[in-house]
């Protein structure tokens, strides 16, 4: 550059500045000209081209986090699915794409052809299709339709727990049961944010690795067992068919801790199929439905007379011979009773002798009782739609009503209330409080909530409730009500209770509904477990003692094995030992196997048990065993055409 | 002296260039590893689905007393080891 003196601009640089600027005009002008072009003409176009390479986006629903039972056994659990749906101003020609979709989808065209016109950005065609629906909608390959990935829940365990999980709605939140009143935790957090591609489609990361991940919600581990629940179902089912019921509720928890084991309502509800089952079956009845419980109640009764010392185990009590006027009314026995203790008065659950103790008792201090074994309160348990129940203030009882509270009726309770009443009666006194869920875990192994024993508070002494519990042994031992719950081996203590439900129509009570129930825990001195049997409305025989007693021993048997509690020796029939003595014998249909006996006799000498009867069985034996631990000796038996095996440990 | 500052500037300025381009690089590798992440995670939870309703104790009950001919055990069958 040459330097130029600043003297008054001559002409030659009075032509290069216009020259300049008009060209520079000029250009602006043409970008100004591009601009409108882009903007004006081809601007939907392309923004559409522009957003589907680059900026999307995405709300992320984090998938629900998994139930399990205490087992570690997935009871709920989400798994990516797929849904269809149709961005309809991206689309074509509806035309050729409606019939195609509707045919894939198995949907009328009709609706598809409704939501390819509407006007509306974004309508879903479909919600969580099949795999196979997925791939033929890929295959399409259509504009303006696609797939979108979001969790779908599924319960492997089908009807296994089936209320207490609850159920979840379309778009992932929990609507009842576990499922609502953990969804804070279960759910997880979603959201939105816009997602940027490059020009490959590929994925450009603007904050760095934490758009990466989403995270799912936190997993809730149950206290529920697998194994015992499975069994209360099993035997809840068989129970409520056998005797034509409406329906029943078995709820077994721990009485040291208040932690449900098992909780299970007939008729079942599997939360696969919500949508086709009746609202009915959603609920708890555990917690949701009252019931007046009848002679179990009396355990109830007699911790509060004991406690206030208003009577003894050994008082005698005239029971008028089946017939006594108490407030006006008439109360009946089932047997004709004279003189009996208190003790046998529960044994025989005479109605008489606990009505007459009630009234030294007195319906101040009995209503006092019956609040704090937790009646007419919520227990607090962690599942959505618990109910108080009924317990009239005491000033409003009137001439029968402290004989009808003593034995159970005129009180409506939950099951799982009666539940924790007994457990305070098994545990030396303490009234828990229940849950359902132990803890919550988040992906990475994290505690992020502990339910742990919570004692609500004490409600009788130690003592009492021991001798409650002692007398309990009496109802299911011989002579009481309930004998059919003993359990061979095991100390059982127990209740049974028959009651009339009341009659929502006419008003008092139904002549023909019953409510026969059963609570017990055993081992009755350490127990393990308490559990309440109820049927509702039984039909071929409606007593406690017959119906609800013998569920509480199909259940409790198998249930004691699981929780591996050893039998007390001293309390199992004598085994007939000597000849036939821990034969057991092998018998069926056995496998049919391509090497099949060449006619030859195995030696079956130094294997263990197990090995032995397998091998006898591919050579198709029946085993006949004595003794045990590994085989000692073999003796062919020609005539039975078996084998009898000599054990020795 | 303004040489060697503008050469100075240019290396500064390639630096910088290239170390957008890791960033973006190492973006995609990560986003690749993450698209793996997921879809071993989803296969992780379609196993767990599938491992949950085959051990289904119903299931498995059934099982044993049809196919194995397994029943209860009768009182005192349950003998419990130490």
């Amino acid at each position: 550059m040459t330097k130029t003196r600043p003297q008054g601009p001559s002409a030659n640089l009075r032509f290069r500045l216009r020259l300049t600027g008009g060209l520079l005009l000029a250009l602006l002008l043409a970008v100004a000209l591009r601009a409108i072009q882009l903007q004006a003409f081809d601007g939907a176009r392309l923004a559409r081209l522009g957003e589907r390479q680059h900026l999307q986006e995405q709300i992320f629903v984090p998938k629900r986090g998994t139930i399990l039972t205490r087992n570690g056994d997935a009871l709920a659990i989400s798994v990516e699915s797929k849904s269809v749906y149709v961005r309809p101003r991206r689309v074509k020609s509806p035309k050729k794409l409606v019939p195609a979709v509707a045919r894939a989808l198995k949907l009328k065209p009709r609706d598809v052809r409704r939501k390819v016109t509407s006007d509306k950005p974004f309508v879903w065609l479909k919600r969580q299709v099949t795999p196979r629906e997925a791939q033929r909608i890929r295959a399409l390959k259509l504009e303006g339709v696609g797939l979108y990935h979001e969790p779908k829940r599924y319960y492997p365990q089908g009807h296994l727990a089936g209320q207490a999980l609850g159920l979840v709605g379309r778009d992932a939140q929990g609507l009842e049961g576990v499922e609502r009143s953990y969804d804070r935790h279960i759910r997880g957090k979603p959201r939105s944010s816009v997602v940027e591609r490059d020009a490959l489609g590929r994925r450009v990361l603007v904050t760095g690795m934490d758009d990466l991940k989403i995270r799912p919600g936190a997993d809730v581990r149950l206290t529920l067992d697998t194994t015992l629940q499975h069994l209360a179902e099993k035997h809840l089912e068989a129970t409520v068919n056998r005797y034509r019921a409406k329906g029943g509720t078995v709820v077994m928890v721990d009485p040291f801790t208040g932690a449900i084991l098992a909780l299970a309502s007939y008729p079942f509800f599997n939360p696969n199929q919500f949508r086709n089952q009746d609202r009915e079956r959603w609920r708890v009845r555990a917690i949701t439905d009252t019931y007046e419980p009848g002679s179990v109640f009396k355990a109830v009764f007699a911790a509060a007379a004991f406690e206030e010392q208003v009577v003894g185990r050994e008082d005698l009590i005239f029971c008028e011979f089946g017939r006594y006027r108490y407030g006006g009314r008439t109360i009946h026995d089932f047997k004709e009773y004279g003189w009996l203790s208190f003790a046998k008065v529960l044994q025989h659950s005479s109605n008489i002798g606990v009505v007459k103790v009630a009234h030294k008792l007195g319906k101040e201090r009995y209503h006092r009782y019956i609040r704090r074994f937790g009646f007419g309160d919520k227990t607090g348990v962690d599942l959505p739609g618990e109910v108080a129940g009924k317990v009239r203030p005491h000033h409003a009882w009137y001439g029968i009503d402290l004989a009808a509270a003593s034995f159970g009726q005129s009180v409506a309770v939950t099951p799982l209330q009666m539940v924790m009443a007994f457990s305070a009666i098994a545990n030396g006194g303490l009234l828990m409080k229940p849950f359902i869920v132990d803890r919550v875990v988040d992906e990475d192994g994290r505690v992020l909530l502990q339910n742990l024993p919570e004692m609500v508070r004490r409600v009788v002494s130690r003592a009492t409730a021991r001798t409650v519990a002692d007398i309990l042994k009496g109802v299911v031992a011989e002579g009481g009500t309930g004998t059919r719950a003993a359990l061979a081996g095991f100390e059982t203590a127990g209740k049974t209770g028959t009651s009339q439900k009341a009659d929502r129509v006419k008003g008092g009570y139904s002549k023909t509904k019953r409510v026969a129930s059963f609570v017990g825990f055993v081992p009755a001195s350490e127990p393990r477990f308490v559990l309440l049997t109820l049927v509702d409305e039984p039909t071929v025989n409606v007593y406690g003692g017959v119906v609800a007693a013998p569920l509480f021993r199909r259940i409790a048997a198998p249930a004691l094995h699981a929780l591996g509690v050893t039998p007390s020796r001293r309390l199992l029939p004598e085994v007939p030992s000597g000849k036939d003595g821990g034969v057991i014998r092998v018998s069926g249909k056995a496998p049919r196997q391509r090497e099949s006996a060449r006619g030859g006799r195995p030696s079956l000498i130094g294997l263990s048990m197990r090995e032995a009867v397998n091998k006898a069985k591919q050579h198709r034996f029946s085993v006949v065993l004595r003794g045990h631990g590994y085989v000692v000796d073999q003796r062919f038996d020609g005539a039975g055409g078996r084998l009898v095996l000599t054990l020795k440990d | 002296m303004p040489v060697v500052l503008s050469c100075l500037l240019v290396a500064l300025a390639l630096l910088l260039v290239w170390q957008r381009l890791r960033v973006v690089q190492l973006g995609y590798v990560l986003s690749t590893g993450a698209k793996l992440e997921r879809r071993l995670e989803q296969t992780n939870r379609e196993l767990k689905l599938e491992m949950a309703t085959l051990t289904a104790p119903e299931r498995l009950e059934a099982m044993a007393r049809r196919r194995l001919g397994l029943r209860d055990p009768e009182t005192g069958q349950v003998v419990r080891l130490p």
